[in-house]
């Protein structure tokens, strides 16, 4: 630092940005603060205050790297005063260089937009429906016996034992017309198979690979083959679309990708997962309405009165738990009030033929009593 | 006046700095739900870049937050489709063939494989085009593409060999980026040969083959074994910080760039310490805090009883609290980890690696000229998203 007639002059390094070769130079501010005058050797630089930038953030002790309108020249400046100087009167010294086009940007987030929209709701799911329709006779048969010794041990007695088949000839022939009837002229993608197993759960399960297991419990509370009926044509649906397949490679497939666009370890897993699930849960009550909407035409088509779903529903509703708010996002069945609601809108669908009684009263106990 | 002989590396940057830096860039990032990444890693960049200087003429990071934020959303536009697309196909394969989608986990690390080491380029060749130092900038050829080729035909080797070969591709790939940088006109020259990086590899193949034993072993005796892997992956890791130590001290020492030769002493057993301590704390601490803030939550929605829960389940306002606080947790873990990471790994590693470089024949510098700026260089901030440059 030295001061002459002309003011203050401040110690530099100058580079012109041309060769790495280190010049010593000064500098001094204009008095009337509009530029700054560098002395290289014997010539004389002028730079505009107002075009003066430097890197926003710099280590404490590393000197201040300037350079003027972006150009490459740049004088480093390493005495104390000389940077307060510059870091007072310089006002725009950490201005960003301009955006290129804010058009781009708002293409581009636009495109990121549609294509997490498009592989998520678009992509993978029809990917995954066709490629599980797509899948060889063998490996659905493999899921579909995988399926249902998975649902044998998560339902295992006490003593560890795999929850037990049921079967006697007289069952056995009562399911095969009941679901004969039910199929009739369909075509499954991956054949079918019914099965019956000794567990309390009041529920049957379209499983992968054309696999439909009745848990024992569901018996309690169909009163009738007619509401029996209504819950086997719902999970056939659900055979007749692959859902369980479909999802299962949807889920995986998708595994990664929201983490990935929201990035490492942030509050923004926390939303991605949350996203996630509410995504599956959507999707999952979608194919409820679905296989709703299937077992309806099913119904109708053997004149069977819709009116036995709606039944059944009800009596499944008192063992519902209401949810609102988030939670009733996250369900991964439409509740029963709507899906009566859809069925009672639907009895318009008249029975096409005059019904004839699904099982004999003798067939619907040996059915029942199938476990015993 | 030019550069004579000699020149030294320096580090000035200290850990007040970092932490507050860290700590203020993290707390907008997660608030922003990490929309503001872009503009931390920038900041930190510029900052870190600052505190390394050569001869006393420090780095320069000239990238803006804005261009790396275009290639986010570039790179999300490819990405999501891309990795639809080809999980889709490989999970179906592996359900078809193995009847589960859990082969597949592993085989869509492989679909990503091609897409990481093109990102590693990019991510690299982005960085060295925003460096500058004495006013000229450095330069890194396009090659990305070449890049995953070479990438995939070397570690393919090297899986296929158990790792055998991985210090030759290591060698090969680093020697491929390297020869692609230049100092302004000063093209950048790889001495050495193939065999260099072997010795530096020695615990590395060590781990690899104890970790294989574990699996193996679980695999084939009892799935126990795989407890061992507590043991047998920090201690990959810790020879893995050895490896990358050794790379950089023996390739750098055989680097040439325009009359100039590059030196570096770097003590990688001091790295793999400095490493492994650091690690180390960080993972304590965040498995420690996210075990507990885990078991916390859980343990509210477990501890309500059946009515409770009913009334839980109806209550929106009472449901929206619950998941803001484990939003708020998880901000506040990810801040942690950001600040920590900075503080006992990151500042110390950069320490080490830039005081250990000297370079000899700076007459060299003379002779260099600035090369005109490629300009079509925003878009290749493209794939910055898998972030595979330094872990700066």
């Amino acid at each position: 630092m030295a001061q002459d007639r002309r003011g203050i002059w401040y110690e530099a390094t100058f580079f012109d940005g041309v060769t790495p070769v280190d010049q010593a130079a000064t500098f001094r501010v204009e008095d009337d603060t509009t530029r700054i005058v560098i002395h290289v050797g014997d010539a004389s630089l002028n730079w505009p205050l107002s075009d003066l930038r430097a890197p926003a953030h710099r280590a404490d002790e590393a000197p201040l790297v300037l350079n003027c309108g972006y150009k490459d020249a740049r004088l480093v400046v390493r005495d104390p005063d000389g940077q307060a100087v510059l870091e007072r009167l310089a006002h725009r010294l950490r201005k960003a260089p301009p955006v290129a086009s804010r058009l781009r940007y708002l293409a581009w987030g636009t495109a990121a937009i549609a294509s997490v929209f498009l592989s998520y709701f678009v992509l993978l799911p029809r990917m995954s429906a066709a490629l599980t329709l797509a899948l060889p006779q063998e490996t659905a048969d493999e899921l579909a016996e995988n399926a249902l010794s998975m649902l044998r041990e998560y339902y295992a007695s006490d003593d560890g034992e795999p929850a037990r088949i049921c079967s006697t000839p007289a069952g056995d022939a009562a399911l095969v017309k009941l679901m004969d009837r039910l199929i009739g002229d369909i075509e499954l993608p991956h054949g079918f198979n019914a099965t019956v197993i000794d567990a309390s759960p009041m529920n049957a399960m379209g499983q992968p690979g054309g696999q439909m297991t009745l848990m024992n419990g569901i018996f309690r509370i169909a009163e009738t083959p007619e509401q029996l009926a209504g819950a086997l044509a719902h999970e056939l649906g659900h055979l007749y679309h692959e859902h369980a397949t479909t999802r299962t490679l949807r889920r995986s497939a998708s595994t990664g990708i929201l983490e990935l666009t929201m990035g490492e370890f942030t509050g923004g897993e926390v939303v991605a997962g949350l996203s996630q699930r509410l995504i599956f849960a959507e999707y999952s009550r979608e194919n409820e309405r679905i296989a709703d909407e299937f077992a309806r035409e099913v119904l109708v088509r053997e004149g069977i009165p819709l009116s036995a779903m709606s039944e059944l529903f009800a009596v499944l509703m008192m063992f519902e738990t209401e949810r609102t708010g988030v939670a009733k996002y996250l369900e991964t069945h439409p509740g029963f009030g709507e899906r009566i609601a859809a069925t009672n809108m639907a009895t318009g669908m008249k029975p096409a033929a005059a019904a004839e009684p699904l099982l004999t009263e003798d067939e619907w106990s040996a059915l029942r009593s199938i476990c015993e | 006046m030019g550069a004579v002989g000699a020149l030294r590396t320096g580090f000035v940057g200290t850990r007040g700095e970092v932490l507050r830096l860290s700590l203020i860039t993290a707390c907008i990032t997660s608030a922003t739900l990490g929309l503001y990444r872009s503009w931390m890693k920038t900041r930190l960049r510029q900052w870190y870049w600052s505190s390394v200087n050569i001869g006393g003429q420090p780095f320069e990071y000239s990238g803006t937050a804005s261009e790396k934020f275009l290639g986010f959303l570039v790179a999300i536009s490819f990405l999501t489709f891309y990795l639809a697309v080809v999980n889709v196909l490989l999970m179906s394969g592996s359900i078809a063939l193995l009847y589960t989608a859990y082969g597949a986990y592993i085989l869509s690390v492989i679909g990503l494989l091609p897409v990481v080491l093109y990102a590693r380029y990019q991510g690299w060749r982005y960085i060295v085009n925003r460096t500058a130092w004495r006013g000229v900038r450095f330069q890194m050829a396009p090659g990305g593409f070449r890049f995953m080729l070479l990438g995939l035909r070397y570690l393919g080797a090297s899986i296929l060999t158990l790792g055998f070969l991985f210090p030759r591709a290591a060698f090969e790939l680093q020697k491929f980026e390297n020869e692609n940088i230049s100092y302004g006109d000063a093209p950048f020259r790889q001495g050495g040969d193939a065999s260099l990086l072997k010795p530096a590899w020695r615990y590395g193949q060590i781990a690899v083959a104890a970790n294989l034993a574990v699996v193996l072993a679980a695999l084939l005796i009892n799935r126990d074994a795989l407890y061992a892997l507590w043991l047998t992956v920090p201690a990959w890791l810790a020879a893995w910080a050895y490896f990358r130590a050794e790379r950089f001290r023996l390739m750098t020492s055989a680097l040439r760039a325009g009359g100039m030769a590059f030196r570096s002493d770097l003590d990688a057993v001091a790295v793999t310490k400095r490493f492994m301590i650091g690690s180390i704390i960080v993972f304590a601490i965040l498995a420690l805090l996210y075990t507990y803030g885990r078991s916390a939550f859980e343990g509210r929605l477990d501890a309500l009883s059946y009515t409770e829960l009913l009334a839980f389940n109806r209550d929106a306002a009472e449901q929206r609290l619950f998941i803001l606080s484990i939003f708020a947790y998880a901000c506040f873990l990810y801040v942690l980890w950001s600040v920590l990471s900075h503080l006992l790994i990151k500042l110390p590693m950069a320490r080490l690696f830039a005081e250990s470089v000297s370079i000899e024949g700076a007459e060299g510098l003379d002779r260099v000229r600035q090369v005109e700026m490629q300009t079509t260089l925003a878009a290749d901030g493209l794939l910055e998203v898998l972030d595979l440059g330094p872990g700066i």
